[in-house]
Parts: C-alpha cells; sequence; structure tokens
C-alpha cells in the first residue's frame, strides 16, 4: 500500500499476486494442465493489462479485483523502493508474456510438477528487481547479487527432480556468484569519483570492474558450458523460460549500467571485450553445433551462437545497436520456444532426448519436428526463419565495421545450420522403434501455433516494428 | 548468540596474528588435498571463523557482521552436511581423479605463488591481508575448476563468499548488504544440498562430450563398475534401446551403456 494515498501500489500488486498465484497453483501442482492454464491465463492477463497501462495517468482500475491502483506510487519496504518506471514497462511484458507462452506449452507437455509454481515465484523475484528504484546501494549494483538468488530458485524448476547430471543447473550459478563482488567494489570507485574529479583513474577502475562483471554475467565462452548442458538434460521449455528471463534481466542490467555510467563504454575496455567475447560465443556456438548429434545440447549450442551475436550488437558504439539488440531479442524468444515446444514432445514420445532414440522420429511426429527445427534454424539466422531478418541485419552492421568479423559469423551460422541438416537427417531417416506413438492433437496445435508466429516473423518481420519502436522508446525515457 | 559470538573471537584471537594467517591458508591447502566432505565442511568453518576473527580485530568490523556470518557459514556447512550424508556412498565416486592430481595443482599453485607477483592492490585492505583474500579465493577456484559436483562446487562457492564478505563489508559497512550477501549465500548452499540429493547415484560411465572444454567431465573411476556396490537400488532405471546405427551416413557407433541414474522420459509427472 502507499503510506500516502492508502491506496495499492502497483509493485506489491504485481508481487503480492503472483506469490498468491504460486500459492494456489502450488496446491493445484497435482493437476498440471489446470495449473498450467491458470498460470497462462493469469501472466497473460497481467502482459495485455500492463501494455495497454498508460503511465501518464496514475490513477488506473485493478481489473477482476476491483478499485483503483496507483500505477506511478513508490513502494518502499526494508530500505528497497519499487517503482514502475517507463523502461522497466517493456521488460515487464516480454517476460509476462515469456511465462504465459511457457504455461500454455505445459498445459500439452509436462514439464514437473515444481515448473509453474516456483516459476510464477521467479517471476515475481524478476519483477521486483526490474521495478527497483532504490536500496542500500544504487540498483545497478544490487541487482547480480539478486540474479544470483534467482538463478539459486532456478535450479530447482531445471533439475525438475530428474535423477540426471546436475552439472547445467550447478553451472548456472558459477558467473553470477563470481560476479557480484565486482559490481560492488565498482560501486565503492564510484563514490569516490567526487574526491576528485581530475584524476580517472577511480573512472577507469569502475569502468574495468563493471565491464568483467557484465561480462561474467553474460556468460561468454568459456563460462558458455551451462547453457549447452542445461538444454541437454533440463526440460526443454523449463530451459527456455529460465534461459530467457534471465538473459531478458541482464539486458535491461546492461542499459541500467551503460545509461546512467557512460564512461563505463567510453574510457574502459568496454567495446573491445565484449566484442572479442561476443564474437568467441558465436563461433564457438556454431562449431560446437556443428559437431553435436544431442537435439538439446545442439539447440543450447544454436542459442548460445545467437546470444554470441547479440552481445556482439551491444558492444557497437550508435545509435542502431539498442533497437536492434531488442529485435534480435524478440526474435530469439520466438525461435526458442518454438523448438522448445516441438523438442518437449518429441522428448516425451520417444523417452528422452538421446539420439539413437531420435531415429525417424519426424515420420511419426512430423509436426513437432517441424517445430523444433525451424525454431533451431532461426537462432542460426536460417532464411526463412524468423531468425533470419535480425541476423542479416546485424551482419550487415558488423560488415560495415569489420568485414572479416561478419564473414566468421557467416561461417559460425553455416555451421550451426549444418548440426540442424544432420538432425534433420536423423528425425526424418528410417523409424527404428515401430511402436512409437503418433504425436497427439494438443501438442499438434501448440506446434502449429508456434510454427505460424514464426513464419509470420520470417515473411513480415514488420509486425516487431511496434513493439520494438515502444520498448525503445520507453528505454530512452 | 551474542556472547557465544564475542566467546569465540575472544578464545581464537590467535587467527589475527601471522601464524593464524598461515593456519587459514593451511586449512585451505588440507581441503584441497584431502577432498573429503567431513574435511572440507569443517575446514570451511574453521576459515570462516578465522577470517571473523582477523576483520573484527584488525578493521574493527561489527560485531553483528561476524555473528551473522558465522552462522550463515554454520547452518549452510549444515546443509550440505545434511546432503552429503544421505549421498556418502556415493561421494567416493564423485573425487575429480587421484590425489595426485590436487597435490599436483597445489603444487603449481604454490609456484606461481613464489615465482609471479600477486601485486594486487585491493582498496583499504592492507598487503598481508590482501594475501589471505587473493589466496582463500584463488583457492575456491581451483575447486570450482577440479570439482563439478554440487557438493564439492557448494563448498568452493561459499569458501569464495568468505573473503568476498569480509571485504565488502570493509569496503561498504553496510548492514543490509551484509545481510543480503548472507541470504543469498544460504540460498546457494540450499541449492547445492538439492543438486547432491539428485546426484546421489554414481554415473559410472559417461559419454564425453567432445565440445565441452570448459569444466572437467566428473567421471567415476573405472574399478567402480566392479567393486561391490553398497548403493541403494537404482530408483528409476529404465531399459536403454541400444543403437546399432546412430547416423543415417551409414556409420555405426557402439551402444551406448545404460546409464545407471537412467534419464527420463520428459514427462515425470510424478516429478515434483
Amino acid at each position: 500500500m502507499n503510506a500516502a494515498s492508502g491506496l495499492l501500489t502497483l509493485p506489491a500488486l504485481l508481487v503480492g499476486s503472483l506469490i498468491s498465484v504460486a500459492l494456489i497453483v502450488y496446491l493445484l501442482r497435482g493437476w498440471e494442465v489446470l495449473a498450467g492454464l491458470v498460470a497462462a491465463t493469469f501472466t497473460g492477463g497481467v502482459a495485455l493489462w500492463l501494455l495497454q497501462l498508460d503511465l501518464s495517468n496514475p490513477l488506473e482500475p485493478v481489473p477482476i479485483l476491483g478499485g483503483v491502483i496507483d500505477v506511478s506510487a513508490p513502494l518502499t519496504r526494508l530500505g528497497f523502493t519499487f517503482q514502475l518506471q517507463p523502461g522497466a514497462s517493456p521488460i515487464l511484458v516480454t517476460a509476462f508474456f515469456m511465462a504465459a507462452g511457457a504455461f500454455l506449452l505445459t498445459v500439452a507437455i509436462s514439464q514437473g510438477r515444481s515448473f509453474v509454481p516456483f516459476t510464477l515465484i521467479l517471476l515475481a523475484g524478476y519483477t521486483a528487481v526490474t521495478l527497483m528504484i532504490a536500496g542500500p546501494l544504487a540498483p545497478p549494483f544490487l541487482v547480480p547479487l539478486f540474479l544470483v538468488a534467482l538463478n539459486c530458485i532456478g535450479i530447482f524448476i531445471l533439475q525438475a527432480g530428474r535423477l540426471t547430471s546436475p552439472a547445467g543447473p550447478l553451472r548456472t550459478l558459477v558467473p553470477s556468484i563470481l560476479a557480484f563482488p565486482l559490481f560492488l567494489v565498482a560501486y565503492w570507485y564510484i563514490d569516490q569519483i567526487p574526491l576528485n574529479p581530475q584524476d580517472n583513474s577511480a573512472q577507469l577502475m569502475a569502468a574495468r570492474l563493471l565491464t568483467l562483471g557484465l561480462l561474467l554475467l553474460l556468460m561468454p565462452v568459456p563460462l558458455h558450458s551451462a547453457q549447452p548442458i542445461t538444454a541437454q538434460t533440463a526440460p526443454p521449455v523449463v530451459t527456455a523460460l529460465v534461459t530467457l528471463l534471465y538473459q531478458l534481466s541482464l539486458l535491461h542490467l546492461l542499459f541500467r549500467v551503460v545509461n546512467p555510467f557512460p564512461f563505463v563504454t567510453q574510457i574502459g575496455p568496454f567495446e573491445p571485450w565484449m566484442m572479442w567475447a561476443g564474437l568467441a560465443t558465436t563461433v564457438w556456438g556454431g562449431i560446437a553445433a556443428a559437431g553435436s548429434n544431442h537435439p538439446g545440447r545442439l539447440w543450447g549450442y544454436a542459442a548460445l551462437h545467437d546470444w554470441g551475436l547479440i552481445i556482439m550488437i551491444l558492444a557497437m558504439p550508435g545509435l542502431r545497436t539498442w533497437p536492434l539488440a531488442l529485435f534480435l531479442f524478440g526474435l530469439r524468444v520466438v525461435s526458442m520456444l518454438t523448438a522448445a515446444a516441438g523438442l518437449s514432445a518429441l522428448e516425451q514420445h520417444v523417452g528422452g532426448m538421446t539420439p539413437n532414440r531420435m531415429q525417424g522420429a519426424g515420420n511419426r511426429l512430423p509436426w513437432n519436428s517441424a517445430a523444433f527445427l525451424l525454431g533451431g534454424l532461426g537462432l542460426t539466422g536460417f532464411p526463412l526463419s524468423a531468425g533470419f531478418t535480425g541476423h542479416w541485419t546485424a551482419l550487415q552492421i558488423i560488415a560495415e565495421n569489420d568485414w572479416r568479423l561478419a564473414a566468421i559469423v557467416l561461417f559460425a551460422s553455416v555451421g550451426a545450420i549444418w548440426g540442424f541438416v544432420r538432425l534433420t537427417r536423423v528425425l526424418f531417416g528410417p523409424l527404428e522403434n515401430r511402436l512409437l506413438l503418433r504425436e497427439r492433437m494438443v501438442s499438434v496445435v501448440l506446434a502449429l501455433c508456434m510454427l505460424l508466429l514464426a513464419i509470420s516473423l520470417a515473411i513480415a518481420p514488420q509486425l516487431l516494428d511496434g513493439p520494438i519502436r515502444s520498448a525503445w522508446i520507453a528505454f530512452s525515457g | 548468540m551474542e556472547s557465544l559470538t564475542a566467546w569465540l573471537l575472544a578464545t581464537f584471537t590467535f587467527f589475527a596474528s601471522g601464524l593464524g594467517i598461515l593456519t587459514i591458508a593451511a586449512v585451505t591447502v588440507a581441503m584441497l588435498l584431502f577432498w573429503e566432505w567431513r574435511t572440507l565442511l569443517i575446514g570451511l568453518c574453521i576459515i570462516q571463523l578465522g577470517m571473523a576473527v582477523l576483520v573484527t580485530r584488525a578493521y574493527q568490523v561489527n560485531l553483528q557482521w561476524a555473528q551473522v556470518q558465522i552462522l550463515v557459514t554454520l547452518l549452510s556447512a549444515g546443509m550440505l552436511g545434511l546432503s552429503a550424508r544421505q549421498i556418502r556412498f556415493a561421494i567416493p565416486y564423485q573425487r575429480p581423479g587421484a590425489w595426485f592430481v590436487r597435490v599436483m595443482a597445489i603444487a603449481l599453485l604454490l609456484i606461481c605463488w613464489q615465482l609471479f607477483d600477486f601485486d594486487l592492490a585491493l582498496p583499504t585492505i592492507v598487503p598481508p591481508f590482501t594475501q589471505i583474500f587473493l589466496w582463500l579465493a584463488l583457492c575456491a577456484l581451483i575447486m570450482l575448476g577440479l570439482g563439478d559436483t554440487p557438493l564439492f562446487t557448494g563448498v568452493a562457492l561459499l569458501l569464495w563468499f568468505i573473503p568476498v564478505q569480509a571485504f565488502i563489508q570493509i569496503l561498504l559497512p553496510e548492514f543490509r548488504l551484509f545481510v543480503l550477501i548472507g541470504m543469498v549465500q544460504l540460498l546457494t548452499a540450499l541449492a547445492c544440498s538439492y543438486l547432491m540429493l539428485t546426484a546421489r547415484l554414481p554415473v559410472f560411465e559417461s559419454v564425453a562430450a567432445p565440445t565441452d572444454v570448459a569444466f572437467s567431465t566428473g567421471t567415476a573411476p573405472r574399478r567402480a563398475l566392479n567393486a561391490p556396490s553398497p548403493l541403494p537400488p537404482p530408483l528409476l532405471s529404465p531399459p536403454a534401446q541400444p543403437a546399432s546405427r546412430l547416423l543415417p551416413n551409414g556409420g555405426t557407433q557402439a551402444p551406448l551403456a545404460p546409464p545407471i541414474a537412467g534419464e527420463n522420459p520428459v514427462a515425470q509427472r510424478k516429478a515434483s
């Protein structure tokens, strides 16, 4: 509640309702379809409500609950202040839409009973982090610490009670734990800057620490291993959602660091470090994907390749880079969720993700196989896939600076595409397990919806223009 | 609790001397060398106590900080210990190679420490303390590099937290900040404890991933296959379908060994 006006505040409403729904859904976790539907309806509804929210009009009626809410009022608890800023709104809308999509997919294919309630708690955490505007230290320096806590929660849903190797979820913890002290020390250096404005050594040190911390959090090569291993062992929809929520939060953090502290990019080694880390990531993702025959791992490496390209774009100076990075991330969301929908159905039907079980599975599950392949190819920028336009634009921008880098990225993309071509031959090769059942109608419908979305964005990428433009306007204030 | 902490800090003032700092460093080496879960957890608590004494004596840090830190480390070690006790039969198979590898790693660290001058200047920290902070951080990183199992990674992360917490407390003495870091530390220990339980069955043979170069793959020694198994029966062991042909290009591959823990089908309706 807002003490001054006595009205309910938006942060309290969002975080409180997420935790309440999580508790309800936890009680319903035995009925996974019902739990998934409730969570999808709730998160989708909140996303739509946030999308049409007018921040210039502070008093808004609350849907269903009734009453009026003060959307601009801050909430202060335990020394932390939360408020909806214009830049946070697109982040929240994207996060809620992604969660709604993932919950909808779990209606057809179970991802573990803990998935829905724990993900709602995770979403509440990410919402709080996005809305945080003040704390014991400035929020950008505290966010990495909160990301460690959120990664810890993410571990429980990534492992999903499976008795498989926990290496993937475990490795997600390491980079953020190594990174958070760098942000705290950088804060100390920034605090020292006014004491001696003529000397820029404190600025330089802070810029180096922040760049190194951001790089650790972005998990480029060689800190990347959590992503492919998680994709190999964890349920696909969970992998996609947890990875995307983390990376969305990172993009927001990057903006919150670079925007108020421009010296990070101006005097520090931000640009070369990010560029080389991004290049190494995208190249290694492509090469490793070419050598992977495990579908989950291949998907993980394709996602790594795409992530490397986003890092490279973020490293480049200029006005076009942020809208392009947001555009690439939007396409990444669609591609990853499409691939996850297909892969989860394949995994459920063939009883695992090992390559030998996948032999010929595409003959019995053509729509889900197509969803997985098209989603995966979207991450590599294959023509007529969702990611093509984004990758092509990114390559052009990179080539404007240095054509050799663009050529290397293109070569790496070919490697990743080769991995998917080989998998296509496995999936649509001779069927080994003649007892393999055909795909169910619900999963066919979901795969078709995801395919339709991916193909729509492939042939009409301008569909994302509006959301990206409004997100960028909100970001830049 | 406060009086107990004050008593601990007053009794173990030895840690605030040069010999005490050397003892902390030696305990860390012993942890790396023995690589046994009880030694690791006890060592962690000793290092935490030593660092608490050191920092409170030298920097006049608030007693509450030492109290919270000791409590957090004890709770974390307790959580990891409870899980480790449940999987104590599997832990011997999770060692990262032979003891010789660990001896070589420590020897390499000591040689590098002597040969290269690690001239890292931490703000507001005097050089002897910088050395012990750096030593603990390096040992934590080596532990992270050697082990890829939840117990040893968890211990390594907790070891990383100890100098970080102390340094941040000296640099930014803010009550809410150290409480926040303590909470994150507990969550990390909880997550690692959970993962330990999911990895309670040793993987006897793992398919090497040629693209995974970032971390070592923790595999059990070969002799484990013939050793009399004191393990509980596998909870889930779906019969694997060995494939004679993996690739459509006619290439053949030997059938994969059935995983002991079993790769479950996705739809874990019973999973919670």
